[in-house]
């Protein structure tokens, strides 16, 4: 059975994952790899490698207490609820603490959806989020808003924010003095081309990323804890996060694997020598 | 012992598995607090769907297709559609380091699409023949194969040397056309 290199190699990994019957797709690669001069260099690379991920990756530590959690989570709904155990109290004085408790909780209620009444909405909704990534950025007006823009804290070793170039959206719209939006490009040091993409700035308490939802309240407080995340279609990927009273959405059209050197790259990658 | 006890059934699900269950969520989602969720999920919907499971040895297979599809699920409204490029290693790669740290390893599966991410994970896990990857996933057996590989190959690029000492913070040239220093 003939195989090109690129399948032998995929036989020669699959090891013990290779099902019963396949041991002479597993022959024809060993057959293979020891003939062809390409794969006996290639070949103990691949192991080396695979040994490496073999041992890293099932290596993730287990949260203390874990299986406990997961016990009780699903324990059975009559095992959980032990009313006879509940303590007995005076009837009188378990209604005056109902009662307490039912008006302060009306209060807070009312007081918070007068609060959401009043407040204007938060706005960057997610497809004005997307869009930002492939806008014509000379569309845009001079930012003008009720926030200074500033650059991330870790982007300061790197970058110097021109007022000149910040925009932001038109006044009458729904991002107006809401958003401000700054192309960048950055080349690392080996690459041909410069790596392009827009930095986008919202006040934290105007943020909100999912369509649906509340803002996160979990937002990375850096740079360099964000997580890479895809946008829809290809359209390349972004990363969030907040810095004190501000969110940043850095976007990158080239895609993740261009967003994700280029924050490394800023955050300062660890020499592995 | 906790006052609070699963039926049987779940209860030996969840102390022989759990472990293996919160690696693969947590090689998943990258957290570990949504790893946490992800196994709390997946073991609350085997509780509701115990009667599912045929056979006992294929459970470890079954919680990883819940765990996945828990993830998938969660994750809907931000991963869709990516593609990976081609893996055109036509020459020898370059070995891999002396020490990759959890980190790193993390951070680069997470450029990974799902799809490339999960067949990676259990194949590295060694608990699944390829036949059994195929089947938690719900892909051809082919698929899997090719999917390893090119997640290898993008895993060495990213994982490499070289690759993280061309980025290093020392002398790195930086330029950009309206952001300037």
């Amino acid at each position: 059975m003939a195989m090109d290199c690129l399948e032998a190699l995929e036989w020669m990994d699959a090891g013990d994952a290779a099902d019963p019957g396949t041991e002479s797709c597993v022959q024809s690669a060993r057959e293979h790899v020891s003939s062809c001069a390409h794969c006996r260099q290639v070949w103990p690379i691949h192991a080396a490698w695979s040994q490496v991920l073999e041992v890293a990756l099932p290596a993730v530590p287990i949260p203390a207490g874990l299986r406990d959690r997961l016990q009780s989570a699903c324990a059975p709904a009559d095992i959980r609820s032990r009313p006879e155990q509940a303590p007995v109290r005076p009837a009188r004085r378990s209604r005056r603490v109902f009662w307490s408790v039912a008006l302060t909780a009306c209060l807070l209620l009312l007081a918070w959806g007068l609060r959401t009444v009043w407040m204007p909405l938060p706005s960057m909704p997610l497809p004005q989020m997307y869009a930002g990534v492939g806008i014509e950025i000379s569309t845009l007006p001079e930012f003008q808003g009720a926030f200074v823009p500033r650059l991330p804290s870790s982007w300061s070793s790197a970058f110097v924010l021109d007022r000149a170039f910040v925009r932001g959206y038109p006044e009458s719209g729904v991002l107006g003095g809401q958003v401000a939006i700054v192309p960048f490009q950055y080349t690392l040091r080996g690459g041909a081309d410069p790596l392009k993409g827009r930095l986008m700035m919202v006040p934290r308490d105007r943020f909100i990323l999912e369509a649906d939802a509340p803002t996160e309240p979990a937002l990375p407080p850096d740079f360099a804890a964000a997580e890479v995340r895809y946008l829809p279609g290809g359209r390349g990927a972004y990363l969030v996060w907040s810095e004190d009273d501000l969110v940043f959405v850095c976007l990158m059209a080239s895609g993740p694997a261009d967003l994700h050197r280029f924050q490394r790259s800023l955050t300062g990658s660890r020499s592995l020598t | 012992m906790s006052d609070l006890q699963p039926a049987p059934a779940i209860s030996l699900l969840i102390d022989e598995h759990y472990e293996f269950v919160y690696r693969y969520a947590y090689r998943l989602s990258g957290q570990q607090a949504d790893a946490e969720d992800l196994t709390q999920q997946t073991f609350l919907a085997a509780q509701q769907h115990v009667d599912r499971l045929r056979e006992p040895g294929a459970a470890r297979s079954w919680l990883c297709t819940i765990t996945r599809n828990s993830y998938l699920q969660s994750r809907r409204k931000v991963v869709e559609g990516l593609t990976v490029p081609e893996l055109l290693e036509t020459a020898v790669p370059a070995g891999p380091p002396e020490e990759i740290t959890d980190e790193e390893l993390q951070q680069a599966l997470q450029t990974l699409p799902e799809e490339f991410r999960s067949p990676l994970i259990l194949f590295y896990f060694r608990e699944f023949s390829y036949k059994q990857i195929a089947a938690c996933l719900d892909i051809p057996l082919g698929t899997v194969m090719s999917r390893i590989a090119r997640a290898k190959g993008l895993l060495r690029q990213r994982l490499s040397p070289e690759v993280s000492t061309a980025n290093s913070a020392a002398g790195m040239e930086s330029s950009t056309a309206l952001v300037k220093k």
